[in-house]
């Protein structure tokens, strides 16, 4: 399957965009982690600012390629119906991304850069998208349940199609405030800093990328759960054959070479979620690294263990992120990077579910985790 | 008198650590970094408290620099120079 034509450009541009993403997040230590999470510690709303101008950009850059007919598939097969499992998954995830210092993505360039921390939170990702396995029969039966509405997109229910419109309207009045009042920049003085709306609008451009490439936007999480299924397909053949959860194909899309169709989904296999999510995984990771290393950062922080109370903080963490994005369907990558820009019903009920998990996982740090 | 020196190190720790332990170090000695009699180092590994520790010890009033060591950035926060005295 690896080496049809099409396969093999569509790992190579994942990888670079992987690369170039790692870089620019290390850059700009880019932590949506820490805009929920100093949201309610500190009030500080920057990142808050930087997300909705990313959100914009990235809304408008869709529906350019939209109208330009260089997106197929629109909504993209990866969203799906909103159910009480996208609201508890990202609440889990929410709880997840505090205690870990880090959600999917930002564990991912952090430990490139060589954060210890993220390294336990990478090893919780992969053992909490294995647990996951365990539970998803039961919890594919909760989500089926419980499904609200049967459109993927605010824009399609009725009398839907004024919001993207309007939605667009007062956000783009908003950031034009914002910049005029200066209020996008802050300095930083960390060597090689790139300010962070350059790294938001840089990734709202990759994400176009990735959506125009693959038929799908920017995602990552189920290439954890990838990565978990292949580990225990080694470990523990018998046991993963009989797993429900990675036979499962979340979706299929036209294969980038002919008229055929390939799916995606999380078992061991090479497939659209191999050649897009994991590639993409091992991207950020390398570009983190190649930054920390020119920047002379990285030996730094290799031999910095956290000290015992965060250590298991960001390893139950990991294994939330990951718990809470397979209940959810998806990760704030999925969900805030790619489904917010489309008014994905999905996206929005996970933003809730996630605002309340980080306030929760903010009480939890601050009264059992960082002691003087 | 002497200016004294208090050194915070949070090399390692995770986020939002840095911020915090910074914010509550600030506040502790709050009298002798206001009066000018100490000034606080923190150290740290992370790039983004290089935005956050200055910016909001800055809109307290602070004074701040940062240099970058051989294996840590230093963030130097002290009483604002009014009268130029060594």
């Amino acid at each position: 399957m690896a080496e049809q034509p099409g396969f093999t450009h569509i790992v190579f541009l994942n990888l670079l965009i992987g690369v170039i993403l790692g870089i620019v997040f290390h850059r700009s230590d880019f932590c949506m982690a820490g805009m929920f999470r100093d949201m309610f510690l500190f009030k500080q709303t920057f990142m808050v600012r930087i997300i909705v101008l990313q959100v914009v950009v990235t809304m408008i850059l869709f529906l350019i390629a939209k109208d330009l007919r260089l997106i197929q598939l629109y909504p993209p097969p990866n969203l799906s119906f909103a159910s009480s499992g996208t609201l508890i998954g990202g609440v889990v995830f929410g709880m997840g991304m505090v205690l870990a210092g880090g959600c999917v993505i930002g564990t991912l360039y952090k430990m490139g850069a060589g954060s210890i921390p993220s390294v336990i939170a990478f090893g919780g990702l992969i053992i909490g998208s294995g647990l996951y396995a365990e539970l998803h029969p039961l919890w594919k039966h909760i989500t089926e349940k419980t499904v609200i509405s049967r459109a993927i997109l605010l824009p399609q229910l009725p009398n839907g199609r004024f919001l993207l419109p309007a939605v667009l309207f007062t956000a783009s009045l908003l950031i034009l405030r914002w910049v005029r009042l200066g209020m996008l920049s802050q300095r930083s003085y960390a060597e090689g800093y790139i300010l962070h709306w350059k790294t938001a609008v840089i990734v709202s451009v990759l994400n176009l990328a990735v959506y125009i490439s693959s038929e799908t936007p920017l995602a990552v999480s189920t290439g954890y759960a990838k990565m978990a299924a292949y580990i225990e397909r080694l470990l523990m053949p018998g046991h993963y054959e009989a797993l429900s959860f990675f036979k499962k194909a979340s979706f299929s899309v036209p294969h980038p070479a002919g008229n055929s169709m390939i799916a995606g989904g999380p078992g061991a296999q090479v497939d659209h979620i191999f050649i897009t999510e994991v590639t993409l995984i091992a991207g950020v990771v390398l570009g983190a690294f190649i930054s920390a290393v020119s920047l002379k950062e990285f030996k730094w922080k290799i031999c910095n263990f956290p000290p015992p109370r965060q250590a298991l903080s960001v390893l139950s963490g990991g294994i939330l992120l990951a718990l809470g994005s397979r209940m959810a369907g998806g990760c704030n990558v999925k969900f805030i990077m790619s489904g917010l820009p489309l008014l994905s019903i999905q996206a929005l009920l996970f933003l809730a579910g996630i605002s309340a998990g980080a306030w929760m996982g903010t009480h939890l740090l601050k009264q059992w985790i960082i002691k003087k | 008198m002497r200016n004294k020196t208090i050194s915070l190190d949070i090399i390692g720790q995770m986020c939002p650590a840095c911020l915090l332990l910074a914010l509550k170090e600030i506040n502790r000695n709050k009298g002798l970094l206001r009066s000018g009699k100490a000034n606080l180092i923190v150290k740290t590994d992370h790039r983004d408290a290089t935005r956050t520790i200055p910016g909001a010890a800055s809109a307290m009033g602070y004074a701040v620099s940062v240099a970058k060591k051989e294996t840590h950035y230093e963030i130097k926060i002290e009483q604002k120079n009014e009268d130029e005295n060594t």
